[in-house]
């Protein structure tokens, strides 16, 4: 341990003297102070608050992840270029020991910047809701929406599959499926159809969201009805409805007449529901115009319950960012041991796109991998298209633990942050992964001959 | 040379080794080394003479498992070069001296001590009496990276000295030193071999091998031309040499006439001179004197105490 920390405080001093740091710190500070000055957003409180936490603490995060690869890269590639590491490598030292020194220095400094920019975003949150500056309206919805920490509430899932089946058939059996239709794009088609349909409200009607396990709900605090819907009146209409929440046998109603297509929060409170037992969200069309309301499937409607307060999510948030930093760092570091400078940066940056689009490999591996021509000509043969599906598929089941909760996202919106999410993405970005990526810089490393040139 | 270096076993046993660097093809473009043996044994010191370009560098880089040989085996301490444990006992002065600029000369010897697992107290020590040695005391919060290439060079020898190790490997130890710090590496090397340390040395300055070593060998083109002790190498045994104490010039010539009547012919007479070396060391000395604040390197106190401690068992 003592070599490891020799390692990481030389990291560390280089970071300093080479002015690296210092010159890291003054960015961000000025990225944080400066930003929120010169975009111009809605005007609102919430606005600026987005502003401050998202695009703010992004833009810093970016240039932070970009400054941990870079680094990360350099740290081993460049003085083995520069010959440093001829003298350290006939020294009584593993190479697993300097890869861990390295990444220790590395984290070490970027856990300080990134507190950094956590602490200098806070203190601007804190001051931009000082009473002279902030209206206590505004500053209460602020608090109640989106400075905050709420769980989504995981709805009954709606299962179309078995319906859009029998409509399958149903039009197969009339023989009113053309064609040229397939019989797996025709199910697609049905099923998309019969979702929209879900999630429709027809005039006069009623349709109801069930939460079967909705989890411990604080009575204290209101529920959050987050919705956005459009309807078969084009434009920006206002549509009288009404919203009862119900558990056990007492329900809560309240009556809303909400714009379309833009997004509403309703707080309704739980004080008057039983504890237990499931949750059920109606919403009642009670408009006197023969209009239907459509909510989206995917985003229409999100019931969020009261989960803690802004600051130990804000804390978890960057802590989520942090592990992607120390995963950044420890893929800079095994690139920069394998691969000379511009190489290891082209590569790393590469593996991170494969991690990006480790969602769209795993829908890819679903069914072996065919490319046609324009002509209809299958490109590849049908053993490639095996072979590659199982490329993807491995490249899928090694990226895809590193899928992370947009934590930004999450803390604009006033959603939770869980500690099962925080300690996951710790545990994957901060602890396995760095390990073997640790594992096999070590390996290769014990196989080279240090002096020669890169 | 000491008569018990025999008897005890080698520390490093170099065996037909060779090496040829290959291009990024794996085709073979160098013969950097041929069929090379030799041993170095506790308490000698060892030079390896040549060219540039002749396999010097080479042979100490395989040595301390910077490269692997292609051809042979090494034995470094009882086990190959790349054994990570066996490197704590070695210390390595690379042809140049590959610091870190931005770390002070303190900073420097701490750092490479911390990667031998010594004690922080040990460390002090042991960098507070190098310095010493050295004559950087006073550039101890430097940054190495301003330093003139032989105040670089003289922190590269101490950080090859920094685990007190039982084989020393050095790398044209004098290249870019003042005759000073020439005269005083020289003095630390037989320091250290009189205490039992094995030193292997390449150089191509033949007064500074000839002065330090026990055993040398020369090599061209990577192959080995010659071995040996200094002494069998050099001395002619045919022409012996007799030193006179002070003499008056009448017995001079009593002794030139009995040694003429002697050999049948004039004997050869001159006068040796102080050579150069210690004509520019006393000249120094006498300066320094009189100068107190050095900016460069300043007078060596001496071999630090913890490498002349008693010799080993
Ligand atoms: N990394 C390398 N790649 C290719 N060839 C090399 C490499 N290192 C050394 N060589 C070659 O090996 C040969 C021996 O080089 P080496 O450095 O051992 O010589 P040297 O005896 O130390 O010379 P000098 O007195 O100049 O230090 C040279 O021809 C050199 O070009
Ligand atoms: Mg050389």
């Amino acid at each position: 341990m003592r070599k490891v920390w020799a390692i990481a405080k030389l990291t560390l001093r280089g970071a300093m003297r080479s002015r690296v740091a210092p010159l890291l710190f003054g960015l961000l500070v000025a990225v944080i102070v400066g930003l929120p000055l010169t975009i111009r957003g809605d005007g609102t409180l919430s606005g600026e608050v987005q502003i401050l936490v998202r695009y703010t603490l992004g833009l810093a995060m970016l240039i932070l992840s970009l400054a941990a690869l870079w680094a990360g890269c350099a740290s081993v590639s460049l003085e083995w270029q520069s010959k440093k590491l001829q003298l350290v490598a006939t020294k009584p030292l593993h190479p697993f020991e300097l890869w861990l020194g390295k990444w220790l220095g590395l984290v070490l400094l970027n856990a300080v910047l990134l507190a950094v920019a956590g602490s200098v975003t806070a203190a601007l949150l804190r001051w931009r809701l000082r009473e002279p500056l902030a209206d206590p309206a505004r500053r209460g919805e602020l608090l109640a929406d989106i400075l905050v920490a709420r769980r989504p509430l995981a709805p009954e899932p709606v299962d179309v599959d078995a319906a859009a089946l029998a409509r399958l058939e149903q039009a197969r059996g009339l023989g009113r499926l053309p064609p040229d239709v397939s019989p797996g794009a025709a199910f697609e088609a049905f099923r998309q159809a019969l979702r929209t349909e879900a999630f429709s409200v027809a005039p006069g009607g009623a349709r109801s969201w069930r939460y079967p396990q909705p989890g411990p709900l604080d009575p204290g605090h209101p529920l959050s009805l987050r919705f956005r819907f459009s309807c078969s009146t084009p434009g920006p209409v206002r549509v009288a409805g009404a919203w009862v929440v119900r558990r056990g046998d007492a329900d809560v109603r309240v009556d809303t007449n909400a714009v379309a297509t833009t997004p509403h929060v309703l707080h309704v409170p739980l004080r008057d529901l039983p504890q237990e037992g499931a949750l059920t969200v109606e919403y009642r069309n009670t408009d006197s115009e023969a209009v239907t309301v459509l909510f989206s499937p995917d985003d229409g409607l999100e019931t969020l319950a009261r989960a803690g307060s802004f600051g130990p999510n804000y804390a978890r948030g960057l802590l989520l960012l942090f592990g992607q930093l120390a995963l950044l760092a420890a893929l800079g570091i095994t690139a920069g041991s394998l691969f000379s400078m511009p190489v290891a940066a082209f590569v790393s940056g590469f593996v991170l796109l494969m991690i990006q689009m480790a969602g769209d490999l795993a829908s890819l591996t679903a069914r072996p991998i065919t490319l046609v021509s324009h002509h209809g000509d299958a490109l590849i043969g049908p053993r490639a298209a095996v072979f590659f599906q199982w490329v993807f598929r491995l490249l899928g089941s090694v990226a895809s633990p590193l899928q992370v909760p947009d934590a930004l996202g999450r803390l604009t919106t006033g959603i939770l942050v869980s500690w099962a999410e925080t300690g996951r993405v710790l545990l994957t970005h901060g602890l396995i992964y760095p390990i073997l990526l640790a594992g096999l810089a070590a390996w290769i490393m014990r196989r080279r001959e240090m002096a020669l040139a890169g | 040379m000491k008569p018990e270096a025999h008897e005890t076993p080698p520390v490093l046993r170099v065996e037909n080794a060779g090496k040829v660097f290959r291009d990024f093809w794996r085709r073979p473009r160098i013969r950097a080394v041929q069929d090379l043996s030799f041993e170095v044994r506790p308490g000698e010191v060892f030079g390896l003479l040549g060219p540039n370009g002749s396999g010097k560098s080479t042979t100490l880089k395989m040595i301390v498992g910077l490269l692997r040989p292609t051809e042979g085996r090494l034995h470094v301490l009882g086990a190959p070069p790349t054994d990570v444990s066996r490197k704590a006992r070695i210390g390595y002065l690379p042809e140049d001296s590959y610091l870190y600029p931005y770390l002070t000369c303190e900073e420097t010897l701490d750092f490479f001590g911390s990667l031998f697992r010594l004690p922080r107290a040990e460390r002090r020590a042991r960098t507070a009496q190098l310095l010493d040695m050295i004559g950087l005391r006073h550039a101890r919060r430097r940054p190495v990276g301003e330093f003139s290439k032989g105040m670089a060079r003289r922190i590269g020898l101490a950080q090859a000295l920094i685990n007190d190790p039982d084989l020393i490997i050095l790398d044209e130890p004098t290249s870019g030193l003042d005759p000073l710090g020439c005269r005083q590496v020289k003095d630390l090397i037989l320091t250290l071999a009189r205490r039992g340390k094995a030193v292997l040395l390449s150089s191509h300055l033949l007064a500074d091998i000839e002065d330090v070593c026990d055993r040398i060998a020369i090599l061209f083109n990577g192959r080995l031309q010659a071995i040996g002790s200094i002494r069998d190498l050099l001395e002619e045994r045919d022409r012996p040499r007799v030193t006179l104490p002070a003499v008056t010039p009448e017995q001079l010539r009593a002794i030139l006439a009995a040694l003429k009547a002697q050999l049948g012919r004039e004997p050869e007479l001159d006068y040796p001179r102080r050579n150069l070396e210690r004509f520019f060391l006393e000249t120094v000395a006498r300066a320094m004197n009189q100068d107190t604040e050095p900016s460069g390197a300043a007078p060596s106190e001496g071999v630090a105490p913890y490498l002349d401690g008693p010799p080993h068992a």
